[in-house]
């Protein structure tokens, strides 16, 4: 198992890569990755070699570290160990907050070689209207190995497009490189890229060449990369059954892989209840499932001990939230509902929505 | 659980629209309405029938006539009526809202309409 991890105390866009993954994040997925690691000013020598007994192989430059882990070092590892011996406080993550270096950035690329223990890895920096190149680690093969190619793409294209230019113009840039390393890389494999993700956040480009089994490339910092997904609909859905569900809403996914979910579910419900009905307690059930499994069940009664005059209409809402760890594979969520007080009583519902946000678990491989 | 799909209806306000027709076909489990597509999809009990699209096309919601209550609500000829009473108001559902004021009038004599 290879670890490939990088992180830093700036704000910065990493890139995380082997042959066939590309992992582009920005600070927002940092702030995870720093919080999950918890690695302060204060620590960060400590952990820094805290982090040398687990990873075989670790890069440095500047108050940036990266760690190229093999052998059995699994990423646990390396978080156990650092919340017993870092002690960590919360206080950091603020200082950390502070942009201390405003107009700093880098952007580091490079290609981890499981079967060859070779690694051609380079940062680009920008701080303060210059540019610098820097070859992460003396140990390992660094900018000369990289193959004349990408040495084109990175150094005479888009060096100095990286060199200018706000975020989306930066992310523009990165996508218009991704694509030109996907091509040359597809020439190779044979496979055709994929974008899975593009916004203000970074994007997630993954290619198609499946990995063989003895490149089973567990690339933990897609922890930190959730994607979200959802559907929404407006439609209106009448439902005057208090013994049959309905589905109001569902939403099929993938999972690359033992994957973590945050989901929310939401609905309007109005509940009509005419003059002659007579139940006390008018509402509506709410059930949300994954593959056919309970995840939640709601009853949401939205009167009670209301005289039955003349029929008069309810409004309400239901919203769940919850967290749950799936396999790999296919995976459907679903909003089902029906009536609840009776004859004589409807239920509506409209603008409904469901949302996960999926990230790989520890555990999970590709 | 069956479902029947009828397309290019007019539907103002379906929740009222569905409202009613409940009311005439209990029968009915529910039904799901995109206002985009004018696409109606109504649900039903399996081995139920299912209702004509012509008779969908030409549903249409009766009025809601709301007067002051001064005496026992009366019985009308006008067709399709409903009447529900409170304490101090009776409503009556009806097609033909002139015909059943006129109705009104005639069997009560001085009624004040609600607003």
């Amino acid at each position: 198992m290879t670890i490939g991890i990088t992180f830093s105390d700036y704000k910065e866009i990493m890139l995380v890569s082997d042959e066939y993954r590309y992992l582009l994040m920005d600070g927002v997925v940092e702030d995870a990755l720093l919080h999950k690691l918890q690695i302060t000013h204060e620590n960060f020598e400590q952990c820094v070699q805290t982090i040398e007994r687990n990873a075989p192989k670790i890069f440095r430059f500047g108050k940036n570290i990266g760690i190229l882990a093999t052998g059995d070092c699994r990423f646990s590892s390396i978080l156990t160990t650092l919340n017993k011996r870092g002690n960590i406080t919360k206080q950091i993550l603020e200082q950390l907050k502070q942009k201390k270096l405003e107009g700093f950035w880098s952007c580091r690329i490079g290609k981890y070689n499981t079967k060859k223990e070779k690694t051609e890895m380079v940062s680009i920096t920008y701080e303060n209207g210059k540019v610098n190149i820097i070859e992460h680690d003396r140990d390992t093969v660094g900018f000369d190995s990289f193959s004349p190619e990408m040495k084109d793409v990175f150094f005479k294209k888009y060096v100095t497009a990286f060199y200018v230019g706000n975020t989306e113009e930066k992310i523009t840039v990165v996508k218009e490189f991704f694509e030109e390393i996907s091509t040359l890389y597809n020439n190779k494999a044979g496979g055709e890229p994929v974008i899975a993700k593009i916004d203000r956040n970074g994007f997630q480009w993954i290619t198609k060449p499946k990995l063989s089994r003895s490149q089973n490339f567990t690339t933990y910092s897609l922890n930190f990369m959730p994607t979200k997904i959802d559907t929404e609909s407006t439609t209106q859905v009448a439902w005057s059954s208090d013994t049959n569900w309905t589905d109001i809403l569902e939403l099929a996914f993938e999972c690359e892989s033992k994957m973590i979910l945050f989901i929310h579910a939401y609905t309007k419900v109005t509940v009509y209840k005419e003059a002659s009905a007579d139940h006390k307690q008018i509402g509506s059930d709410f059930k949300l499932t994954l593959d056919g499994t309970d995840v939640d069940t709601t009853s949401g009664h939205v009167a009670s001990d209301e005289p039955a005059t003349l029929g008069y209409w309810l409004k309400s809402g239901y919203s769940c939230h919850d967290v749950l760890i799936v396999e790999k594979g296919s995976h459907t969520l679903r909003i089902a509902v029906r009536m609840m007080g009776g004859t004589g009583v409807t239920a509506y519902y409209y603008d409904r929505r469901l949302s996960i946000l999926k990230g790989f678990y520890q555990g999970g491989t590709i | 659980m069956k479902t029947a799909t009828h397309e290019n209806l007019e539907i103002e306000n379906f929740p009222e629209w569905y409202v009613y027709l409940h009311k005439q076909h209990p029968e009915i489990l529910g039904a799901e309405w995109d206002k985009e597509k004018k696409l109606l999809k109504i649900f039903y009990e399996d081995g139920t029938t299912e209702l004509a699209e012509d008779e969908l096309k030409t549903l249409k919601i009766p009025t809601v006539l709301r007067f002051r209550k001064k005496a026992t609500p009366p019985k009308l000829d006008t067709a399709t009526v409903s009447i529900s009473a409170t304490e101090n108001e009776f409503t009556i559902e009806t097609h033909d809202p002139e015909n059943a004021r006129k109705e009104i009038k005639l069997k009560l004599g001085e009624f004040e309409e609600s607003k």
